[in-house]
């Protein structure tokens, strides 16, 4: 696996060359300020850009193409990492040798070309696309388990700026006008900064060379480490009902250590030993154990250095559950657990890291974090940290965390 | 015996074949330059399943019995064996489906000793009756879990309204009351009728060397003795009408959905090939009549009856196959008028030929994404070994297809064999 460092007309362009894929992953990515009106604006813009463009003048039209490039998957998604907004496209197609067609990749590449610079940003898609962005915030309320996560987030981050979905606020959908997205379109293409990242079997001076004849993109510098770097305050708990079979509960510890952190790895570590993964100490308390739950899980966001733990229990045990997670997280800060548990989660840690270099979208994640964390893209660094890391850090970063707040989601008021 | 090889040049893949101690059929996929190696273990047993037979009589069992069984396969000595795999740098999980169980484990490392700990998992658990009762609350909460969910009760709803006798109508999990009624007596003659070497189906999908892997398999591995239990027969009297053509049920959701349900004849006793082609062809004349690419689609965007989360799926097995068509839409009975009224007279969709041509490029390109994907691989294999191909013969497969035959398929979809089932909100 090589990894290639170069530039599209200034715009960086990330090659990581390897012949084990017999597809061709292509993303670019767009980065932005995290804001609630430009997120429902870009989002919206996004699906658009997705939806049809000059040369495709429909959804179905733009369908057939990509079934006739033997089922090439273009994607757009918008999604937040740490105080930044990204657009991203991503494109994944056959490797040309499979396709017995003189012109596939030039077609594949300028179907591409087409969503990023000749989009069809008409009426007629704004109009399905704000509807369809009003139906997946409807559509929250409907499964309980995502509703539950919903209202959680709204209520941890009510006075943080992570609030922000990255598909925008569903209040401001009806504020926009179409103008409002062509000029953002405008703004992505010319102001925004963009990375480009390629992972597959694939020719990188021929690549490039093809790139620089359909791509003009701005020249702005990549963001760097956008972190909230934000210690959060204790808050009120909260308790919904509504009618549910099953109780959702959420907790949050708060940890201030963030991706790239002296602690970054050790908490990586914690986490693990925590809740992760099925031999962690929650899934094998609460379920294993005590029969609890499905599900008992931890899960560490180096962007915000928060660890939110969730379950789904029945309502009459919802107060023993979250006295069996403080307990747990009180055994780890009093160093009351061996060091046998504490070698299988570096283990685990290390092979999941190991296995991550064999999928195309996972390698182009880990240009992204490259290109903008500055860690390296080769696991070896971070495979020695986790080897290096002791039970004397586990404790260390265990003590540091604190719990911030409880939310659940019952079926009836509860004396728990 | 040895490994038999087959290339297929085309896609610069190679997959071996052997029996492990003459019984345990074993699928090898060779991946050069792939770290992971993905391994699965595939049983018969799934929710259709519900009996076996022995030298005296047939019994039946409760439902969700199929699912509670991999839940409990993890356990030996009053001890979950996920942790075996942990310390050896493995992964474990099982899921159960309508017609088959499936157990799997990825890893960096220790590929072998993994595999050998996978099948005397599978094949001798030691089932306690703490166990069991510890694992009717967790299986219970993974019940009420899903019961918070719409779009489950939706399908499962469907399903219940779709067939008349097919086991299929049921939960994959089970009743609540059944779950709670599980024996390990049943437990156990399910496991020796359905967990038999020959009828299961090794996948793995690694870098390492076949052969050798192949002979220390052979080598070392336990394979329990034989049974004197067999499967129930799966063969329902199922006709071609539904049981019920539409239902509605207000939920506690402000996004609506409608959800449709097409039954087919399952070809139970169909040559392999013929049957993979018959689903092939379905599967086009679906994407052709109602896929995203088609004028249906179109249309119902356009009557803004239908949103992003539209969506077509085709399940065909030999012992059930059904197609559901559907999207949350906030004008529920509008989407169920347009789409009723083409699936009452599915001949008047057009298919020409270009788009023919165009959706058999689309295979191709769907069939090459799926090697690149270990998980994929191993789970496609897994699928259509059980069906009597191999995901390989799928391209020879494709390639048979005419365009007539695609356009035929319009005579699998009978009027009498569709079902609708809505969701409306309560608010």
């Amino acid at each position: 696996m090589q990894y290639i460092k170069t530039t599209v007309n200034q715009t960086p362009l990330h090659i990581i060359e390897t012949d084990k894929f017999k597809n061709v992953h292509i993303a670019v990515r767009f980065f932005d300020t995290l804001d609630p009106l430009k997120a429902t604006k870009r989002h919206i813009l996004a699906s658009m850009m997705r939806s049809k463009t000059q040369n495709h003048s429909s959804r179905k039209a733009l369908s057939r193409t990509l079934e006739g490039l033997f089922d090439t998957v273009l994607n757009a998604t918008s999604n937040k990492l740490g105080t930044v907004h990204i657009n991203q496209f991503e494109l994944s197609f056959i490797h040309p040798s499979y396709a017995d067609d003189a012109h596939f990749l030039n077609d594949v590449l300028g179907v591409l070309k087409d969503v990023i610079h000749a989009p069809l940003l008409d009426e007629k898609s704004f109009k399905e696309e704000k509807q369809f962005l009003k139906d997946f915030f409807d559509a929250e309320y409907s499964n309980k388990t995502r509703y539950a996560s919903k209202r959680y987030y709204e209520y941890l981050f009510e006075d943080h700026p992570y609030k922000v979905h990255p598909f925008g606020d569903e209040t401001l959908i009806d504020t926009l006008t179409l103008e409002d997205i062509i000029d953002e379109w405008h703004h992505m293409i010319t102001s925004n900064a963009a990375l480009i990242s390629v992972t597959g079997n694939i020719d990188s001076q021929s690549l490039k060379s093809s790139l620089n004849r359909m791509f003009d993109l701005s020249e702005e510098p990549l963001p760097t480490r956008p972190f909230f770097r934000r210690q959060m305050q204790v808050k009120h708990p909260v308790r919904e009902t509504m009618n549910v079979t099953q109780a959702r509960l959420f907790m949050t510890l708060s940890s201030d250590v963030y991706y790239t952190d002296d602690d970054y790895v050790p908490m990586l570590v914690f986490n693990a030993l925590f809740g992760d993964n099925s031999e962690a100490m929650l899934f094998q308390t609460i379920r294993e154990q005590h029969g609890l739950a499905y599900y008992a899980s931890s899960a560490y966001a180096p962007s915000s250095g928060l660890v939110t733990v969730t379950s789904g229990v029945d309502e009459s045990n919802v107060g023993k559950t979250k006295q069996l997670v403080r307990d747990i997280v009180s055994k780890i800060q009093s160093g009351d657990f061996d060091e046998n548990a504490l070698m299988l989660v570096k283990t685990h840690l290390k092979a999941s890291l190991k296995k991550s270099y064999d999928a195309p979208r996972t390698v182009s994640n880990k240009a992204l974090r490259h290109a903008i964390f500055h860690v390296p893209f080769e696991k070896d660094a971070l495979m020695h940290a986790i080897d290096n890391t002791t039970k004397t850090d586990i404790i260390r970063v265990a003590n540091t965390l604190e719990f911030i707040f409880t939310y659940e989601l019952g079926r009836v008021e509860n004396d728990a | 015996m040895t490994l038999r090889s087959y290339e297929y040049k085309q896609f610069g893949e190679r997959l071996y074949y052997g029996r492990i101690k003459d019984r345990l059929p074993m699928y090898y996929i060779q991946k050069p330059g792939f770290t992971k190696s993905y391994v699965t273990l595939s049983l018969p047993l799934g929710s259709i399943h519900r009996g076996y037979m022995d030298s005296n009589s047939i019994h039946d069992v409760p439902s969700g019995i199929a699912h509670f069984l991999e839940h409990k396969v993890f356990e030996k000595d009053g001890m979950d064996r996920s942790r075996e795999f942990s310390v050896d740098e493995a992964s474990i999980n099982a899921f159960t489906e309508h017609h088959q169980t499936t157990y799997l484990f990825t890893t960096a490392n220790h590929v072998k000793r993994n595999t050998k700990r996978l099948i005397d998992m599978v094949f001798r658990p030691q089932f306690s009756n703490k166990g069991i009762e510890n694992e009717k609350k967790i299986i219970t909460e993974e019940l009420n879990m899903h019961l918070d969910d719409p779009g489950y009760k939706q399908y499962v709803g469907l399903m219940n309204n779709l067939y008349v006798n097919h086991p299929i109508k049921d939960d994959i999990l089970g009743t609540k009351e059944d779950i709670l009624s599980m024996h390990s007596d049943d437990l156990t003659s399910m496991h020796e009728a359905y967990y038999r070497p020959e009828r299961a189906a090794l996948v793995v999908v690694s870098a390492l060397d076949p052969n050798a892997f192949f002979e220390e398999l052979s080598n070392e591995v336990i394979l329990p003795p034989l049974s004197d239990k067999a499967p129930k027969d799966v063969a329902y009297d199922e006709p071609i009408n539904v049981s019920k053509a539409s239902e509605a049920v207000s939920l506690d959701v402000r996004m609506p959905s409608t959800l449709f349900g097409i039954k087919f004849k399952p070809l139970a006793h169909t040559d392999p090939f013929e049957r993979i082609k018959t689903r092939m062809a379905l599967s086009m004349w679906l994407d052709l009549a109602f896929g995203r690419s088609s004028d249906t689609y179109e249309m119902l965007m356009d009557q803004g009856v239908i949103n992003d989360s539209y969506a077509l799926e085709l399940n065909y097995t030999k012992d059930f196959a059904y197609a559901l068509i559907g999207s949350e839409t906030s004008r529920p009975t509008a989407l169920k008028q347009s789409l009723g009224a083409l699936l009452e007279n599915p001949r008047e969709i057009t298919i020409n030929e270009a788009d023919f041509e165009r959706l058999k490029r689309q295979m191709i390109g769907s069939f090459i994404h799926v090697l690149d994907s270990p998980e994929n691989i191993a789970h496609q294999f897994a699928n259509y070994v059980f069906e009597g191909v191999a995901y390989y013969d799928l391209i020879e497969a494709a390639r048979a297809i005419t365009y007539d035959y695609v356009v035929d398929q319009v005579n699998a979809v009978h009027p009498g064999a569709i079902s609708v089932h809505t969701i409306l909100n309560t608010l």
